[in-house]
């Protein structure tokens, strides 16, 4: 008998020893697995319902977010704080347009009563595509060949102040002009896109022109806006276009700009501005801008 | 489970109970805790019996399931065994006709041994299993299951003295 025989025949022999009787049976063996496999199913469904739990919460929240990111931000750059341009926010870092040095330095409005900035634009080129160049002695489309009022008006009220409830929602004349939806938020649309195709009508060469930069500014409901970089026979600079709705109090206007003011049909105000991009600049489209209010007011 | 699996389950259960409590056993030193780590051996076993579709591998299924239960558990802190280089007290030998003190002496110098060689140890001697099954139910190679068992002799001499080469199967 070898070692290794020995070796096992001893352990079979320890092996052996009087065993006690076992602490578990056949059904101890059965609800045990029973109850971990019930638990680790139970577990795996809680996780389930906790991923979807995240999933749908995210799925409800990133859109409200993204809304409410969208309402109280104008599409455009945020080109700095209220103000007029020149004032004080050459130095922000958030003013992705023209370099400060280019801004209109004239202006100093205080933010409550200058909220819509036209973008610097000043001085930069016509965007690619833009086509305005020339095109200034062109009549309007559809309008009443008054282009050739232009009268600079020195004050039109424009804005109201923070806080105000929201005015009544504009009413739409009868024309062919596509109707201005009512607003998605509390906040007005600073690029109203319905605007913007009746600008366009009215003014056709400033059509594809690239959004001016706005304020971040939460302003009522019931206001639109268009702030476009302009370009017109050289001269550069922002068109705006504000419609406020009646009963709405009006704003300073914009310095060292063109600005025209007119009643709408639904009894609001329509006031078109254009400002040059840089200070002794001529102000693009200055000698149009009378017309444009003319053929907005009725359709508004 | 279906009852055709429960019922085959059953009959496995019912043959190989007593075997795998006597290799616990022989694993940890202790009734007790051998019966829990058979009962958490079966338990398994019955949660991947639909799993398992070698029947025949199930003895080494449990085999493998059954030692890694008991390592794994000399390894928890508060089961943690200690070693000392010198073991404190040598096992008192009986006399080797008797057979039940044989028993006892060598149950008491295998827990002298380390849980890893313990278990190359119980396989090779209590379970005959060869080199290679006990490097496949322990999952190393088979030079390690060599070692082990040299070490694990060497460990079991050292604790029993001669005593190991007086011993005698019993009974």
């Amino acid at each position: 008998m070898t070692d290794d025989d020995n070796i096992a025949a001893l352990f079979r022999a320890a092996a052996a020893d009087t065993a006690p009787p076992p602490a578990f049976g056949h059904d101890d063996v059965v609800v045990a697995s029973n109850r971990i496999t019930a638990r680790r199913t139970m577990m795996v469904r809680g996780a389930l319902g906790v991923l979807v739990l995240v999933g749908i919460g995210g799925g409800i929240a990133i859109p409200m977010a993204t809304s409410q990111d969208s309402a109280t931000t104008a599409s455009a750059p945020y080109a700095g704080d209220a103000g007029a341009p020149g004032s004080a926010q050459d130095g922000s870092p958030y003013a992705y347009g023209p370099p400060p040095a280019e801004r209109d330095a004239t202006g100093g409005a205080p933010a409550e009563a200058a909220p819509v900035v036209p973008a610097p634009g000043a001085g930069q080129d016509p965007a690619p595509g833009q086509g305005q160049a020339g095109q200034a002695g062109e009549p309007l489309a559809g309008g009443s060949g008054q282009s050739d009022d232009a009268q600079p008006e020195s004050k039109a009220p424009e804005e109201q102040p923070d806080g105000q409830p929201a005015p009544d929602e504009p009413r739409i004349a009868s024309g062919g002009a596509q109707p201005l939806g009512p607003g998605t938020s509390e906040c007005a649309d600073r690029q109203d896109p319905a605007l913007r195709s009746i600008v366009e009508e009215a003014l056709p060469e400033v059509r594809g022109a690239p959004e001016a930069a706005t304020t971040m500014e939460c302003r009522p409901r019931g206001e639109r806006g268009v702030n476009l970089e302009v370009a017109d026979s050289g001269a550069t600079g922002v068109l705006s276009v504000v419609y406020l709705p009646p009963g709405a109090p009006g704003g300073h206007d914009p310095d060292g700009g063109v600005v025209a003011r007119r009643e709408t049909t639904s009894r609001g105000t329509v006031t078109v501005s254009v400002r040059p991009g840089r200070p002794g600049a001529r102000a693009p489209f200055d000698n149009r801008v009378d017309a444009v209010a003319e053929y907005l007011a009725p359709r508004l | 489970m279906d009852e055709a699996s429960e019922r085959e389950f059953a009959e496995y259960f019912r043959a190989r109970q007593d075997a795998v409590r006597r290799t616990a056993y022989l694993l940890c030193g202790d009734w007790h805790r051998a019966d829990d780590h058979a009962q958490s051996a079966f338990v398994a076993l019955h949660r991947h019996w639909r799993k398992i579709r070698d029947k025949a591998a199930l003895d080494a299924w449990m085999r493998r399931t059954l030692v890694r239960a008991v390592v794994d558990e000399s390894r928890r802190p508060w089961r943690r065994e200690r070693f000392t280089a010198d073991p404190a007290d040598k096992v008192s030998v009986p006399s080797a006709t008797d057979a039940v003190a044989t028993r006892h002496v060598l149950v008491d110098g295998l827990k002298t041994v380390p849980p890893r060689q313990r278990a190359v140890l119980v396989l090779r001697y209590l379970e005959g299993l060869d080199v290679a099954a006990t490097a496949a139910a322990l999952g190393c190679s088979e030079g390690t299951v060599k070692s082990q068992t040299a070490h694990g002799l060497a460990a079991l001499r050292a604790s029993l003295g001669d005593a190991l080469d007086d011993l005698r199967p019993a009974g």
